[in-house]
């Protein structure tokens, strides 16, 4: 029996498989957050101790968000103390003297440069201590006598080295990961333990996994000492759960799209691989691990439509959040929504209750909505889907970001939509950009739980080296190294090693972007390098296959086993939930009569022809007019049209 | 004027800003100088059929208010009905260009054998010949001097280079390979840009972008109009100073407010000068765009619209306006940042709760390089105190926002080494909010290698406000093998030793309001 539990903000979604019978849950998320954990396993596991729970946690962002963190210290070279605080020398807005980059995550007082690795740094009241030389990636040796000379002078705290958090070259990028992993390995450290000891204390769970942001599992501890790993703990799980329902239904190329209050995530999948991003941000912070390619904006149910100067409608980016929450909700927000303009179209039910308690209140969705159609001169429906289509060219700029302007095409993949608000915008969007269909899979409000059990643990370490020419010995010996520290790392936590995958940054010498591709320790130089020359064109539009490579990393994964194959489960069509109904909603041609069917109802075969709105609890599709969904074999919805 | 749904005007909006981040994207990911994909010195835009800019990628402020002069000098050499499938390149300062190292390629997009946009990307080149590697000789008195001048030209036709415009420009620059991958890079961007936004255009007919474009300059018009009414009206006067052999040349402005238009009035600026801080006026435009900007409302688009209500007022041959032949390198890069800063001095007075003191007013360009390399970069340094806030440090300011190169990178692939990269402490001017920090940089070169330095800020000071200190002034040393300390003239060009260390210190911000570290 095992769970995944992915904690949010507002709810917990919770994912039960026992055999080949899967339960689900959604409790509102609690202030100690093993407390929902611990009522949500009490209802669901009828009192058997779960095998295996998996995590997807908030834990490190919110630590981050809240600047909630550890006092750190930072130990570089003398003359460079402050590389934490220029970071790149560039500012976040070109004309806004207001927008400032982040609060460096370690203070002036707390900087500390030496020249001999020897020297004795007293770091006063820090309880973490980050040491990152501006050369760490290839002087691991030396971070590691700091770090034991700090231990010599009495400091026990946690200690992050950045030859071993993220040993690449680019020392402002090293530095930041090194110092935001020792930033909050204290509280997350705390978090993990506590969590793992209530739940196994009280019989509840054996053992605990943790998701990461690059989409594979790691044990509480390996989490607690790299907590920058598991910063998107959350988006990863959608990713994981799409790949594995498209794997299994043979799209080869789809979208994710979870689209949920306050945000939305895409990511694009490939032949059931997703990209794995080593350049993010987050919160203004420079992070170099891994995190599955997902791409957030800024724009959910939540945005607040408004009017700007120049008499335009906007959408975003500020958002009514979860509270107040949309003005539908009837909690106090005034202004509109993407919500309340799908509530004015009836898309979402005039008498929708949401979490099964909050009801909705159309008037004072249409309340919200008659300013802004005052001001632009139209009707209370026609701002209304004026927001809409703004929300939705907003969320194709996030698609186009993912495919488009990686080099591949949108046109003929699937668009798999979910969180609450995915299938009521998902048809727009992929009419949009011209891509073949829909999947609303099942389980869709709870889908990014469902992944958790679907992702197999895995430990990824890289180390840059610069390689160039045809002898690759140098690069085997760091790939032949990693392979065995990162297997002995998964054997640690319990698993079989299964497979172990390598892939090198590689670059034409002199250019400073560097493309990651698959690498087999016994292939040569000039394989590498057509394998790079190919993904150049097709990113970039051209490659320079005269031009001379070469590597600057080397990546290595080891991967073992997931705990839950969709194979495991069997789809039941109930095919008995309340009978459908029918009302007048605004379609893209108008106002029409609606079939609306409760999603529990829908049988395998099941065709529905738009206009439609198909219900469940915590989600709503939206079928338009000129769209067919069909009810598939495990469950999922696939719209065409 | 046909009205325009504001809703497709919306989402034009955001589809034209999307294509010109694509386009800046393109040619940061292949190009090949560190100078583009790791500082960033690009900047990519799209335009109507008449050059007036309609979108652009926020990359670099001197830019994006001089690309569209770009796009009007090859209408006026080529007509109004170029060629399909042709790419322009100019650099020339007095046609379309602003200070040669920065080359601009413009593309027409056609639909149906019209012209309906045309797409540009601009990129710093690290060289362009001229006598010192770099391209900004700090003796130069002409623009010939600085580099190769290339006027509005054909570039490519139908993705094959033009040999009339390749073949001098690899043979100018002391570094051919590394220009040969940027203008690659630069002419891909152009095609994906021309390709999304054909195909865009193309879904609705000609005439119906035609009104969507002339909406979406109105409405930029309409935005810059509402920004500066709520503006007081009435006139202010600033002058500061550029720093020349010894002398302060002034630049003034006027600038004044009536209802929903200002005027920036530069008539009183010194006389161009025998040496390259003149800037054209192209730059002086992007400077008064960038400026009330800053003091009014950042989210304006920067489109051609929001330029309407703009007057610009520059006399030829004046500083602010130089006039060929006279070197412009160090226009683009130093005196811009002090036109921006009269223009900020002079708005403090209509917006007083918004305009912040003075930031470091230079870019403090380094330039090394010899027979085999060419390395640019440029220092960053004190934010000025805002209202009600102290000023950030070790941050690019005014008419530039370049990024460093990382110094692990710097050093596998330059004949130098780091030796220190970290904050000014206490340069930051004292007050109620202080100044930002500068930098302290130093270079250990290994190779004998030529060195210029354009820098500004040396003798006067980022001025504080109301009632704030000024922050410190900058320092440029030269430490050699030997232990002498020779203090740099801030403009200069020397030849250095294995063994010499270079040390820049950049100036530190303004401080804002009187009395010191009041924090609230």
């Amino acid at each position: 029996m095992i769970l995944g539990a992915d904690v949010g903000g507002t709810f917990t979604d919770l994912v039960l498989v026992d055999g080949d019978r899967l339960t689900t849950a959604k409790i509102p998320t609690s202030e100690v957050q093993s407390d929902a954990i611990a009522s949500g396993i009490d209802q669901m596991a009828g009192g058997r101790p779960i095998d295996v729970f998996v995590h997807g946690t908030t834990v490190a962002t919110n630590t981050l968000l809240e600047r909630s963190g550890a006092r750190t210290a930072l130990v570089t070279d003398d003359g460079f103390e402050d590389v934490i605080e220029i970071g790149r020398q560039d500012r976040p807005s070109l004309y806004d003297p207001y927008d400032d980059r982040p609060k460096p995550l370690v203070n002036r007082t707390d900087r500390h440069g030496v020249s001999d690795s020897d020297a004795a740094v007293a770091v006063g009241e820090a309880s973490a201590i980050a040491i990152a030389l501006v050369a760490g990636h290839e002087r691991a040796d030396d971070e590691r006598q700091i770090a034991a000379r700090l231990r010599e002078l009495g400091f026990d705290g946690p200690i992050s080295l950045s030859s071993t958090v993220a040993p690449e070259f680019r020392e402002y990028e090293r530095t930041s990961t090194t110092v935001l992993n020792a930033y909050l390995t204290p509280g997350t450290s705390r978090y993990l333990s506590a969590m793992e000891d209530t739940l196994v204390a009280t019989e509840r769970l054996k053992r605990m996994a943790v998701m990461r942001s690059s989409g594979g599992l790691i044990s509480p501890e390996a989490a607690a000492t790299l907590p920058a790993s598991i910063l998107l703990s959350g988006p990863a799980g959608g990713v994981i759960a799409t790949a594995a329902f498209a794997g299994r239904t043979g799209h080869s190329r789809v979208v994710s799209f979870d689209m949920g209050g306050t945000s939305t995530d895409v990511c694009r999948i490939d032949a059931g691989g997703y990209d794995v991003s080593y350049e993010r941000e987050i919160a203004g912070y420079a992070c170099r691990l891994p995190s599955a390619g997902v791409h957030t904006v800024g724009a959910g149910g939540g945005s607040l439509a408004w009017i700007d100067a120049g008499g335009s409608l906007r959408v975003g980016p500020q958002s009514a959040g979860a509270n107040p929450g949309p003005a539908c909700y009837g909690r106090g927000e005034t202004k509109a929504t993407v919500t309340d303009a799908n509530v004015v179209l009836g898309r979402i039910a005039p008498d929708a209750r949401l979490g099964g308690t909050l009801a909705i209140d159309r008037t004072l969705a249409v309340q919200a909505m008659e300013p802004l159609a005052e001001a632009l001169g139209i009707t209370v429906d026609a701002a209304a889907r004026g927001i809409l289509a703004i929300a939705e060219e907003v969320m194709a700029g996030a698609i186009r970001t993912v495919s488009i302007e990686q080099g591949a095409d949108p046109r003929g993949a699937y668009l798999y939509a979910f969180g609450g608000a995915g299938g009521l915008h998902a048809t727009a969007l992929a009419r949009s950009l011209g891509m073949a269909g829909v999947v609303v899979p099942p389980h869709c409000g709870v889908f990014s739980a469902l992944g958790l059990l679907l992702a197999p643990p895995r430990s990824e370490l890289a180390q840059s080296i610069f390689v160039t020419g045809d002898d690759l010995s140098a690069a085997v010996a760091v790939a032949d190294a990693l392979a065995s520290e990162a297997s002995i790392a998964l054997e640690e936590a319990g698993h079989i090693a299964g497979t172990v995958r390598f892939t090198v940054d590689v670059r034409y010498i002199g250019q400073s972007h560097e493309i990651g591709v698959p690498w087999s320790r016994d292939e040569s130089m000039a394989v590498i390098s057509q394998r790079f020359h190919d993904v150049h064109m097709q990113r970039n539009g051209f490659a320079r296959s005269e031009d001379p490579t070469e590597i600057v990393t080397i990546r290595c994964t080891a991967e073992g086993t997931p705990g839950l194959s969709l194979d495991d489960l069997t789809f039941q069509s109930v095919g008995d939930g309340p009978p459908s109904s029918s009302r007048v909603i605004g379609t893209r041609h108008g106002d029409a009569e609606a079939m609306v069917l409760p999603r529990e109802s829908l049988a395998e075969g099941t065709v529905i022809d738009g206009p439609a709105i198909i219900e469940e609890s915590e989600a709503t599709t939206f079928v338009d007019i000129g769209e067919r969904a069909v009810v598939t074999s495990d469950g999922s919805m696939e719209v065409s049209w | 004027m046909v009205s325009v749904d504001p809703i497709v005007l919306e989402i034009m909006r955001n589809q034209l800003s999307s294509i010109a981040k694509d386009m800046g994207i393109v040619l940061r990911n292949t190009s090949f100088s560190p100078n583009i994909k790791e500082r960033v010195d690009c900047s990519a835009a799209v335009f109507t059929p008449d050059g007036e800019m309609l979108a652009q990628a926020e990359h670099i402020p001197v830019h994006l208010g001089s690309m569209p002069a770009s796009v009007r000098a090859v209408m006026d050499v080529f007509g109004s009905a170029p060629e399909q499938g042709v790419q322009y390149a100019v650099n020339d300062p007095f046609a379309g260009g602003t200070h040669l190292n920065d080359l601009t390629l413009v593309r027409p997009v056609h639909v149906g054998g019209d012209v309906v946009a045309w797409v540009g990307n601009r990129a710093h080149h690290a060289d362009v010949g001229g006598e010192a590697p770099g391209s900004m000789p700090a003796h130069a008195t002409t623009v010939g001097q600085e580099g190769i001048i290339v006027p509005p030209m054909i570039a490519s036709r139908d993705g094959v280079w033009s040999d009339e415009f390749l073949v001098p420009f690899l043979e100018a620059t002391r570094t051919p390979a590394e220009r040969r991958g940027d203008l690659s890079a630069q002419v891909g961007a152009n095609e994906a840009g021309a390709l999304r936004l054909g195909a865009l255009i193309g879904e609705h007919s000609g005439g119906d972008f035609g009104s969507i474009a002339g909406a979406l300059l109105s409405y930029g018009e309409k935005r810059m109009a509402a920004a500066i009414a709520a503006l007081p009206d009435g006139a202010s006067s600033f002058t500061d100073f550029m720093e020349w052999k010894g002398d302060l040349v002034p630049i003034s402005v006027t600038v004044r407010v009536s209802g929903s238009e200002l005027t920036a009035d530069f008539t009183a600026s010194a006389d161009q000068v025998a040496g390259n801080i003149n800037a054209v006026r192209a730059v002086t435009r992007s400077c008064l765009s960038y400026a009330v900007r800053v003091a009014t409302d950042p989210s304006i688009p920067a489109t051609g619209g929001a330029h309407r209500p703009l007057e610009l007022i520059t006399r030829p041959g004046s500083i602010v306006e130089a006039q060929a032949p006279v070197a412009v390198a160090a226009g683009n890069v130093e005196t811009s940042q002090r036109i921006a800063d009269v223009l900020l001095g002079a708005l403090a007075q209509f917006a007083p709760d918004r305009v912040p003191a003075a930031s470091q007013g230079t870019m403090n360009n380094v330039l090394i390089g010899n027979d085999t390399f060419a390395y640019y970069e440029t220092v960053a340094g004190g934010q000025g105190a805002r209202p009600k806030r102290d000023g950030q440090s070790g941050i690019q300011t005014g008419m530039t926002n370049t990024r460093n190169t990382p110094i692990t990178s710097l050093v596998a692939h330059y004949p130098f080494e780091i030796t220190r990269y970290r904050l000014r402490k206490n340069s930051g001017g004292e007050g109620a909010f202080s100044g930002g920090d500068g930098i302290e940089r130093g270079i250990r070169f290994l190779e004998p290698s030529t060195l210029s330095l354009m820098g500004e800020r040396r003798s006067t000071s980022p001025w504080g406000l109301a009632g704030g200190g000024d922050g410190s002034s900058g320092e440029d040393w030269l430490i050699t093998s030997s232990g002498d300390r020779v203090r740099l003239d801030a403009k200069c060009t020397v030849e250095v030793e294995p063994g010499d260390e270079l040390v820049v210190l950049t100036p530190g911000g303004g401080g804002w309001g009187s009395g010191s570290g009041v924090a609230t």
